[in-house]
Order: structure tokens, then sequence, then C-alpha cells
């Protein structure tokens, strides 16, 4: 009998782990989470094709501007979510900026996910110079904050985009702390005296590695992308809140900044200071729909992650 | 008995090679990893930010500079900025606010986050109420953790300035800071690092008390020691006379022209604790899901042990472990945040002070940093990174020596 046959009439471990995860519901309301981003994301461009088409000057979400208005205002008719202080429609410049913020997240969580598992696992499993190798190099990486790094490249470096930006998050996360935890986590998947009994059946150790160790680790590695998603959004739009890039580009970050940092009218001369009229220039719809849109995608990625961790793991489940 | 048995005494010394050895092997494993992140360092900021050559001789390359800085670190030399002033100076001028602020509300969240952790994860159960305070719980958490630091700072300014202000009258305070301090005979700085202190102080004396009257048993004396060493500061505050002063920094400070205050240290600390007590909530949240079911939780449960006894004493003890090591490998973005909150508190307040004048406390490491950054000096931003990552390898260091004190078995089973 071939003993090497015998786990190939189950389930593959991965489709069935994905089944496990959409069962949980904090994965399928983060889910839901995720579609409406991508819904508001994409209904930037067929507003501008349609009841914005031909506005360019009022409804661009760089530089628009409503001249009847005196800005920042409330929301109206014309403009729903109100305008900023630089008179830039909100929910324009809110869609726009989306698509760029999810794809920022999710490419730094991608990246996390890929790297932290890689040599995480491979790490744990093969021992030796490897694990010397990985657990030097995170513990370089893990010493070095990556915002902090992210901030002195992009001002740095105009040219440093956003993509960019993603990619060299996910690199500092995943070597550093990403490898880190997953191979703590793998060294004691390794320990499990299934992963023996896989090995005198005759398994190889990337047949291992895949089939025997990564379903257990992949929730936690779900959790360190979450992590990564979430630190990637906020340093990338703490970079556009500094002003740092490009100054028309156009983010969630320096929405905020637009909102609160920008002020048309200073008053003249400290006697005349006025607190209403000083209350009134906040552009409140541009602050909150930026800070409810980083939430958003933030909490998004932490039901999915923490949803599959606790489909996949019933110990943390109660 | 003058004279020990010489077994025993065979086993005592036999086994403090095994600590020291341990610790030594710690320590030079932590000077290994330094270098390494210092090299990376280097060339990582030489490939992204170039430093300028016309400052230096001509001849001077990459390897040299290398060399000559790796050399100048064993001395405690960091270099020279742009400007001339010596980086190590500039650092260390700002670090002991960042610590001060980090400590203390580093020390506080962890009390804040390991508290709700434990009796959210803890009721979850049949109870309804249980389980909607356990969503709220973490609802809040995240909010705050995942809310863009700046948002978050001004939410803070702005909202809590008319009452921050009205309090300050209502205890009659006068609007000008600088006349509180006038006759005092020290400036805001020394107080507020004084004050720091002996609130650092307080709180590791309370922690430590708290710990001992647990292990005791008592059950009521636990909760009360912290409030019990925060009242005892605020009498010390009260009968050294320095409450006036020390009311100001807690409040708003108030500029001298208009009536709007710069940003206090107080609020970064509070802001800084709103930031980091949802991780540390999670943490051990998760840490008490892992354990909550396991067989020794019956057994002393079928004991008749109190339940408060099941989850502090019991299960708290196995969570602590995976809680200090997550705890610690969320420091180095803690410590991020804390700089960005720093930055923004300054920055913030002083966006809505109008123009009027912005008297704002002499901030920490961001100040500097974020000083370094705009003029691309890269010496001071080297500096910056390199004195951060020494920070963490100390307290990461720190975190290996608690973790063998509290685990033998690590330091048995060697490398982990």
């Amino acid at each position: 009998m071939n003993v090497d046959r015998a786990p190939d009439r189950l389930p593959s471990p991965i489709t069935g782990t994905g089944r496990q995860m959409l069962r949980s519901l904090k994965v399928r309301v983060g889910l839901s989470v995720f579609v409406l981003l991508l819904g508001d994301a994409a209904a930037h461009p067929l507003l501008q094709a349609t009841i914005w088409n031909g506005q360019e000057s009022i409804y661009s979400p760089e530089t628009g501007h409503d001249r009847d208005l005196e800005h920042p205002t409330g929301p109206s008719g014309a403009h729903v979510l109100g305008t900023d202080a630089l008179g830039r429609d909100v929910l324009s410049t809110l869609t726009f900026s989306l698509a760029p913020a999810l794809q920022v997240a999710v490419l730094a969580a991608l990246v996390v996910g890929l790297l932290s598992i890689v040599f995480g696992s491979l790490a744990a499993y093969s021992r030796g110079w490897i694990d010397v190798a990985v657990t030097s190099v995170g513990d370089a990486f893990s010493l070095l904050p990556p915002t902090i790094v992210l901030l002195v490249v992009g001002v740095g470096k105009p040219a440093f985009g956003m993509i960019d930006a993603a990619l060299l998050f996910g690199l500092l996360y995943g070597l550093g702390p990403g490898a880190l935890v997953i191979r703590s986590r793998a060294l004691s998947v390794v320990e499990k005296p299934f992963i023996d009994a896989a090995r005198v059946a005759g398994s190889g150790p990337g047949r291992i590695i895949r089939s025997q160790m990564l379903p257990h680790l992949l929730p936690y590695a779900g959790v360190q992308m979450m992590g990564a998603g979430i630190g990637a959004l906020i340093s990338v739009a703490f970079i556009q809140y500094l002003g740092a890039t490009d100054e028309s580009r156009v983010g969630l970050g320096s929405m905020i900044y637009t909102a609160i940092d920008v002020q048309p009218v200073l008053p003249t001369g400290f006697g005349s200071f006025n607190m209403g009229d000083f209350h009134a220039r906040i552009g409140w719809t541009s602050l909150l729909s930026a800070g409810l849109a980083m939430t958003l995608i933030a909490a998004a990625f932490y039901l999915v992650a923490v949803g599959s961790r606790d489909a996949v793991i019933p110990r943390t489940r109660r | 008995m003058a004279v020990a048995s010489p077994e025993l005494s065979d086993r005592v010394a036999g086994s403090h090679p095994g600590v020291l050895a341990f610790l030594f092997r710690r320590a030079a494993a932590s000077l290994i990893r330094l270098v390494v992140f210092v090299v990376i360092v280097f060339f990582l900021i030489e490939a992204l930010i170039p430093y300028d050559n016309t400052s230096v001789g001509p001849g001077d390359s990459v390897s040299e500079r290398f060399v000559d800085y790796m050399l100048g670190l064993a001395r405690g030399d960091l270099g020279q900025s742009y400007g001339g002033a010596s980086v190590t100076a500039l650092i260390f001028e700002s670090l002991p606010t960042t610590l001060l602020i980090f400590a203390t509300g580093g020390i506080l969240a962890y009390l804040l986050g390991s508290w709700l952790g434990r009796i959210v994860e803890w009721r979850r159960g049949p109870i309804e109420g249980g389980r909607i305070a356990g969503g709220l719980a973490t609802a809040v958490g995240l909010v705050l953790y995942t809310m863009f630091p700046p948002l978050l700072i001004f939410l803070l300014v702005h909202f809590g300035r008319d009452p921050l202000l009205s309090a300050r009258s209502a205890l009659g305070l006068p609007t000008d800071s600088l006349v509180v301090f006038r006759d005092a005979g020290f400036d805001e700085a020394q107080l507020i690092s004084f004050g720091g202190r002996a609130l650092l102080v307080a709180l590791l004396i309370a922690v430590i008390a708290r710990s001992g009257a647990r292990r005791m048993g008592w059950r009521l004396l636990p909760a009360l020691v912290l409030p019990a060493a925060l009242a005892a500061m605020v009498v010390a505050v009260a009968r050294l006379g320095v409450g006036r002063q020390a009311l100001d920094v807690f409040f708003f400070r108030s500029s001298r022209e208009v009536e709007i205050g710069a940003g206090s240290p107080v609020l970064v600390v509070v802001a800084f604790l709103l930031v980091a007590f949802g991780e540390v909530m999670f943490v051990w949240r998760a840490g008490i899901a892992d354990e909550r079911s396991e067989d020794y939780v019956l057994t002393a449960r079928a004991k008749a042990v109190p339940e408060f006894l099941v989850r502090d004493r019991h299960v708290a003890r196995n969570v602590v472990l995976p809680v200090l090591a997550r705890s610690f490998a969320a420091l180095p973005f803690l410590l991020t945040g804390l700089i960005i909150i720093e930055y923004q508190v300054q920055i913030g307040s002083c966006a809505l002070s109008q123009g009027a004048e912005c008297v704002y406390w002499s901030g920490g490491l961001s100040t500097t940093l974020f000083s370094a950054v705009r003029n691309a000096d890269t010496p001071v931003i080297l500096g910056v990174l390199v004195v951060m990552g020494l920070l963490l390898l100390v307290l990461r260091l720190v975190a290996e020596i608690a973790q063998v004190s509290l685990d033998p078995r690590i330091r048995l089973g060697g490398e982990r």
C-alpha cells in the first residue's frame, strides 16, 4: 500500500480553510465593507463621465473650484459632501482617493503575507544557517520603524510614488516583524506529531510546508497582513498629510491636511479674533469622510483577518 | 548552618553559570543585532538620501565614511549635522522628553489594556451584555488604534480646548501661563521632567505592589494600589507648593496674547494612551481566548476557585508571556505613533492658534527628526534611526530577561 497517496483523498487544506473562513460572520461583514469601498472607488470615473461631465473646473478632484460659493461649505445639492477649504468637491476627492489608498493597503498586505510565510516557514523548517540569516535580517528590520523610513524617503525623493511606498513598507515589515512572528508560529507547528507522521509517510519538505504547515500559519499571516495593511495606509496618509509628496496629489491624508491646516482667511490682528469664524472654517465633511474611510478600510482588514483566524483556529473562538 | 552540604552548594553553583551564560549569550546576540542593524540602516539611508559630499573632503568615499561612522559609534559619537552641531548632543537633548512620555503613556496603556482585555474576554460567554461590551470595547479600541493620529489629536484639541479652558478659569488659574511660572523659581520643562519621573516611580511601585498583593491573595488591595499611588502624588504636589504650576501644565497652556493654548505634554500622553491601549487589549484578549478552554481552568473551577482568581492567577500567568512578546513586537510601531503624535500636538495646536503667538513646549525626538527631514540632514536622520533602534534593542533585551525570569523553560530549552 502506498502511504503517500492517502492525504490526496482528503479535500485540499487550502480550499477547506477558505470555505471555513467564509462561514464566519466577521469575514463576511469585512468583505462586504471591502466591496462597498471598491464600489465607492469605482463610482468616481462613473460620476465624472455622467453627472459631473463637462464640469471639470468644478468637480475635478485636484483642481476643482466652485466660484459661486465661499469655501468650505457643508453638504448641499450641488456638493453632496460639501467642499473643502480649497473649494474642491469632497465627494469627488474622496472617491478619487479611495482606489490608491486601497491599492497601497492591499499591496503592502500581500507583500507582507508572501515574504513572511516564505521566509518564516522556511527558517522554522530547515533551521541551520537559513534560520540564522532570516532571524538576523528580521531582527535588524524590526528595529527600523517603516513609517519613519517612508517619511524620510518620501520627503527626500520627490518621485517616490504611493506604489513604491507600499512595496517598501511591505519589504521592511515582511522581512522584519512578519517573518519573525510566522517563524515562531511555524516552530511550534514543526514540533507537532503530525509533521513527524508526514515525514515518516515520506512527504518531502516542500509538501510538508505547503499542505501540513501552511494551513496552520495562514491565519497568523492574515493578522500580520492586517497590521501591515493598516500601517501602510496610515504611513502613506501621514506622508501626504505632511505635504511631502507631489503637491497636486490627492489622497486621504492630504484631505485631512487641507481640512485642518489650510485656513483660507487669517483674522486681522489678535484683537479681532473670532472663535465662531474659526470654527466654521474647518472642512468638517472633508475631515470626517477621509477619517471614516481610513477607519473603514482598517476595520475591513481587521474583520477579515481576525474572523478567519477565529474560524480556522476554533480555540480562539470561545 | 555555617557549612552547607556539598550537594547543595554544588547545585547552587551549578545553576549560576546557566543564567550568566544565558545572559551573556543574549547580550552578545544583541550586539550582533545592533551591528547588522546599523549596517543595514547606514546603507539604506545612503541609497535613499545620499550624504551631501560638499561638506566633507572630496576623497571621502562611502566605505571610508562607513568605517568612520562605525568607529565613531563605538565611542558614542554619531557624527556632525550639516549645521555643524554634534548629532549625539542634538538627540540626547530631546530624547528624555520622548522617553518619559513613552514610558508613562506605555505603562498606563498597558494597565488599561490588560485590565479591559481580561475583563472583556473573560466575561464573553452566555451573558448577552458581556458580548455586547466585548464588541464595543473592540470597536472603540480599533477605531482609536486605526484612526489617523493627526485626526485624533485634532479632535482632542478641538473638543477639549473649551472645557479645559473653562476648567482652568474655574480653578482660578490666570489666562497667562507665564504669570503662573513668573515667581516659581523653576520653569515648565523642569517641572515636567520632575513630575514625569515622579509619576513613573509611583507607577512602578504601584505595579510591583499590585502583583505582590495579588500573590498574597488579597482581593481588594490590588484594585486600590494604583488610585492610592496617584492620590499620594497629588498630595505630594500640593505639599511641595507647585500645585498651581502643575495644574497649568496639566490643563492647556495659555499663551500671552490670545486665550488659546498650545498643546501640553499631558495631551501627548493622553493621545498616546488612547492609541496604544487597544493594541494591548487585543493581545490580552487573544491570549485569554487561547487559554480559556484549557483543562486546568476546568480543574480550578471544579475546585471552586473564585472566578476572578481563575482569570488573574491561573489564566493570566499563562497568557503573560506571549502577551509580553507580542507587546514588545508592537513597540517600534508605538514609538512611531508617539513621534507622529508629538509632532501633531505641536503643529496642530499651533495651527489652531491661528497666527497668534504660538508657545509650545519644546518637543521630544519628533522635533529633531522632522527638522532634519525638512533640511535633508542625513547625519541627523541616521542618528535618530540608530538611537531608536538602540532603544528598541535595549527594551527587547529587558523583555528577554523578564521572560527568562518568568519562564525557566526558555533558558533550559536553549534557543527558540
